[in-house]
């Protein structure tokens, strides 16, 4: 039977909704997952603000309400907003005080609707913190559906992201209060001094107290390179003394690694007698090593003595950030190569090239900016603001490239899949036979339907058999053996098992087999499994794989049975 | 005090626009970005540019336009080409036609730090 052009239009047009739906709830995700940047350097409150009024736009919620606590548990904030509706209904104070009464209670015991002004309003409270420590936040909305899977997932993420966002602020503000502290007492040390001792003595103190004070790892070192000076900062970050770091004794810090470079780049700067940078991992007293960028300047005193100054800057994230970015183009690399996609990709790549050059760019400027002798941190800003700004074009790139790949048009329909899996043996039978592979079918005989898309389940087997027969080229010690089973899990799951005697992968890493673009083959696209994946998933099942006991791997397929009561009210909510 | 070079960046795409003359400026150049080489040739009149950073592909005057159109004023600018189409083949390609260099899109900060130095020195 033909489908009309209506019945294509309606299924285009559902695609049009779906696609819409997902890409905001992934824009929104992105959106969320950029907040903390956004906060860096806020105070609680402002923090608060800015989460209600994200996610009240966002999920069109009626209210929104968060209550924080201080570092000591205490009543620190309550924050409430409400759409346009709630605030003819009720005001912020009344939700408040309805709301602070349920907070005594555990998140468990909450109820799940609340009457407002005689609305029937649904709440979600999520805690901010493993405990609720941090506080609660609760959503509410007149909506029937309110609340959507995505919305609950988006919700829980936004909680995760402020949790994140307030435990920075808490540090932040406990830093400033121990910088207040220092202060506090190098003006008194100060006044102290001054009465004892008035000249040189003061003057050597003094500045070795503010550098002690100043959150950098500042040394300075004599002109051979020895140092003689370490601020507490580089011993607390280091976890060595004073007279541990004296002389070459900062260098243990250095990463085994690196030392070798190390030294020949401050040799090198040493002999040039001008200021230089080179980097290093450094070790954290608890053994963890950074990348910093190290920066040393030479100062000589009234005396023509020569003596050096350095700070170092740590650069993990924005380093580890540029490998990813290497990584993520070299796998775009490879993709071009593979000529069949060459065209595509080549358009592909120059999409994600342009934002990629911005944030490398942008990345080298805000590091130059925060490096400077006198910081630019409002430069640095506008930066890293244009950074989570180009990142989000790459990641709508990558999000309509992986739709390419997933969303062509499903169709529903009971599907047997023995004989789904018989006509794909008819299809591969001749390549079975060239690549000398022996293949046994275990059809189970008393199979129930699946719900799905027929082409599509048959894509995802044809792609596990070639993977299994590309597995058992090289092998000639044994039989290429090939079986295909069918069975029932007991769980309402129809399953599919595909087992061969390959080369099998290492089985610690089973996962990494499904990401996309991963390949070890010199013709792979490496995205056979990925999409394998996804296919499966729409069909609300599971594909998975395991190394046997035996030369070779297993790939299982668990597809719920159409038969099965409850898989089909499940897929019938969907 | 030494006169700060005065560099020109040609791209039609925003990011890079924004980010690059930022960049420049943190070497120590000065530096202003122009969507397209029609704009650029405007404002050429008013005040040369010593250096030039040009984007090959762009609507209207491609960047290899635009240095042809510069050769015909007799009019020489050090030019250096960034793409984000290019591969190592359009790199030869662009260098034997006289450009200083041609920097593929992501490039380093220590890529474009060197290009500009020999632009430089070319000019
Ligand atoms: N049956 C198997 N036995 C051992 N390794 C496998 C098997 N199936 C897949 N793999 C490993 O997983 C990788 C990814 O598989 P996938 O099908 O996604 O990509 P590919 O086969 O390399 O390329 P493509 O399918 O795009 O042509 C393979 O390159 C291979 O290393
Ligand atoms: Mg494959």
């Amino acid at each position: 039977m033909l489908p009309t052009d209506d019945w294509l239009i309606m299924q285009t047009e559902q695609l049009h909704a779906e696609n819409k739906r997902l890409q905001r709830c992934v824009r929104d995700l992105v959106g969320i997952m950029a907040l903390p940047a956004i906060w860096v350097g806020s105070g609680p409150s402002r923090i608060a603000e800015s989460l209600l009024d994200s996610i009240l736009a966002m999920l069109d919620l009626d209210f929104a309400y968060l209550h924080l606590n201080d570092a000591s548990g205490n009543r620190l904030l309550d924050v409430t907003r409400s759409s346009q509706w709630a605030g003819t209904v009720a005001s912020p104070q009344e939700l408040e005080a309805t709301l602070a009464r349920c907070r005594l209670g555990r998140t468990k015991e909450w109820p799940h609707r609340l009457t407002v002004d005689g609305n029937d309003i649904a709440i979600l409270p999520v805690r901010l913190g493993l405990l609720g420590e941090i506080g609660l936040l609760v959503a509410g909305s007149r909506r029937t559906d309110f609340p959507r899977q995505t919305e609950a997932l988006l919700l829980n993420v936004a909680a995760n992201q402020a949790t994140i966002g307030l435990q920075a602020a808490w540090q932040l503000s406990e830093q400033k209060r121990v910088a207040r502290e220092l202060d506090r007492r190098v003006e008194a040390r100060t006044r102290e001094l001054a009465e004892a001792n008035e000249e040189l003595l003061q003057r050597k103190l003094d500045f070795q107290l503010v550098v002690d004070a100043i959150p950098a790892i500042v040394w300075s070192s004599l002109a051979d390179g020895r140092a003689d000076f370490v601020n507490q900062h580089f011993r607390r970050y280091v976890g060595l003394s004073t007279e541990e770091a004296r002389d070459w004794g900062w260098v243990g810090a250095v990463h085994p690694g690196d030392v070798s470079e190390f030294m020949e780049n401050w040799r090198a700067i040493l002999a040039s007698g001008r200021s230089g940078e080179f980097q290093a991992r450094l070790r954290r007293f608890d053994g963890e090593y950074r990348w910093f960028l190290l920066r040393a300047e030479p100062l000589a005193d009234a005396d023509g003595n020569l003596k050096w100054f350095g700070a170092c800057f740590d650069m993990h994230d924005w380093k580890k950030a540029q490998d990813e970015l290497r990584d993520a183009q070299a796998e775009l690399a490879h993709v071009a190569r593979a000529t069949t996609m060459g065209q595509l990709t080549a358009s592909i790549a120059h999409e994600i090239n342009q934002p990629l050059s911005g944030i490398v760019t942008n990345a080298s400027t805000c590091l130059r900016m925060l490096s400077a002798g006198q910081p630019n941190v409002t430069g640095a800003q506008e930066t890293a603001r244009r950074m989570i700004r180009d990142a989000r074009r790459a990641t709508e790139v990558v999000s309509r490239l992986r739709s390419l790949f997933t969303k062509q048009n499903t169709s529903v329909e009971a599907v047997n899949l023995n004989s789904a899996i018989q006509e794909i043996i008819a299809l591969t039978s001749t390549e079975l036979q060239r690549a000398c592979v022996h293949l046994r079918l275990e059809l189970s005989d008393d199979l129930p339907p699946v719900d799905g898309d027929r082409t599509q389940l048959q894509q995802v087997i044809m792609n596990l058999i070639l993977n299994a027969v590309e597995a058992m080229s090289g092998v000639t010690d044994h039989a290429r053996d090939l079986t295909i089973a069918t069975e029932r899990d007991g769980d309402g799951y129809v399953r599919v098992v595909i087992r061969d005697a390959g080369v099998g992968f290492d089985p610690t890493a089973s996962e990494k087999l499904f990401r996309p673009f991963h390949t070890t083959k010199s013709h792979g696209m490496g995205i056979g499994l990925s999409v394998s994946r996804s296919i499966v998933e729409h069909h609300h099942g599971r594909l998975w794989a395991e190394a046997n006991d035996g030369p070779g791997a297993t790939f299982f397929v668990a597809i719920p049975s159409g038969a099965d009561g409850e898989a089909m009210a499940r897929q019938s909510q969907k | 005090m030494k006169k700060m070079a005065y560099v020109a960046v040609v791209d039609d795409d925003e990011s890079v626009r924004e980010s690059l003359p930022d960049l420049l400026r943190e070497f120590g150049y000065e530096a202003r970005g122009f969507s397209s080489a029609e704009e650029f040739l405007e404002a050429d009149k008013v005040r040369q540019a010593e250096c030039l950073v040009l984007d090959i592909a762009m609507p209207g005057m491609s960047g290899f336009d635009l240095q042809r159109e510069l050769n015909r004023r007799e009019r020489k600018v050090p030019t250096v080409f960034i793409t984000a189409h290019g591969d190592e083949a359009i790199r030869l390609r662009v260098r034997r036609h006289g450009a200083v260099d041609c920097l593929l899109k992501p490039f380093s900060d220590t890529a474009l730090f060197e290009a500009m130095k020999a632009a430089l020195k070319q000019g």
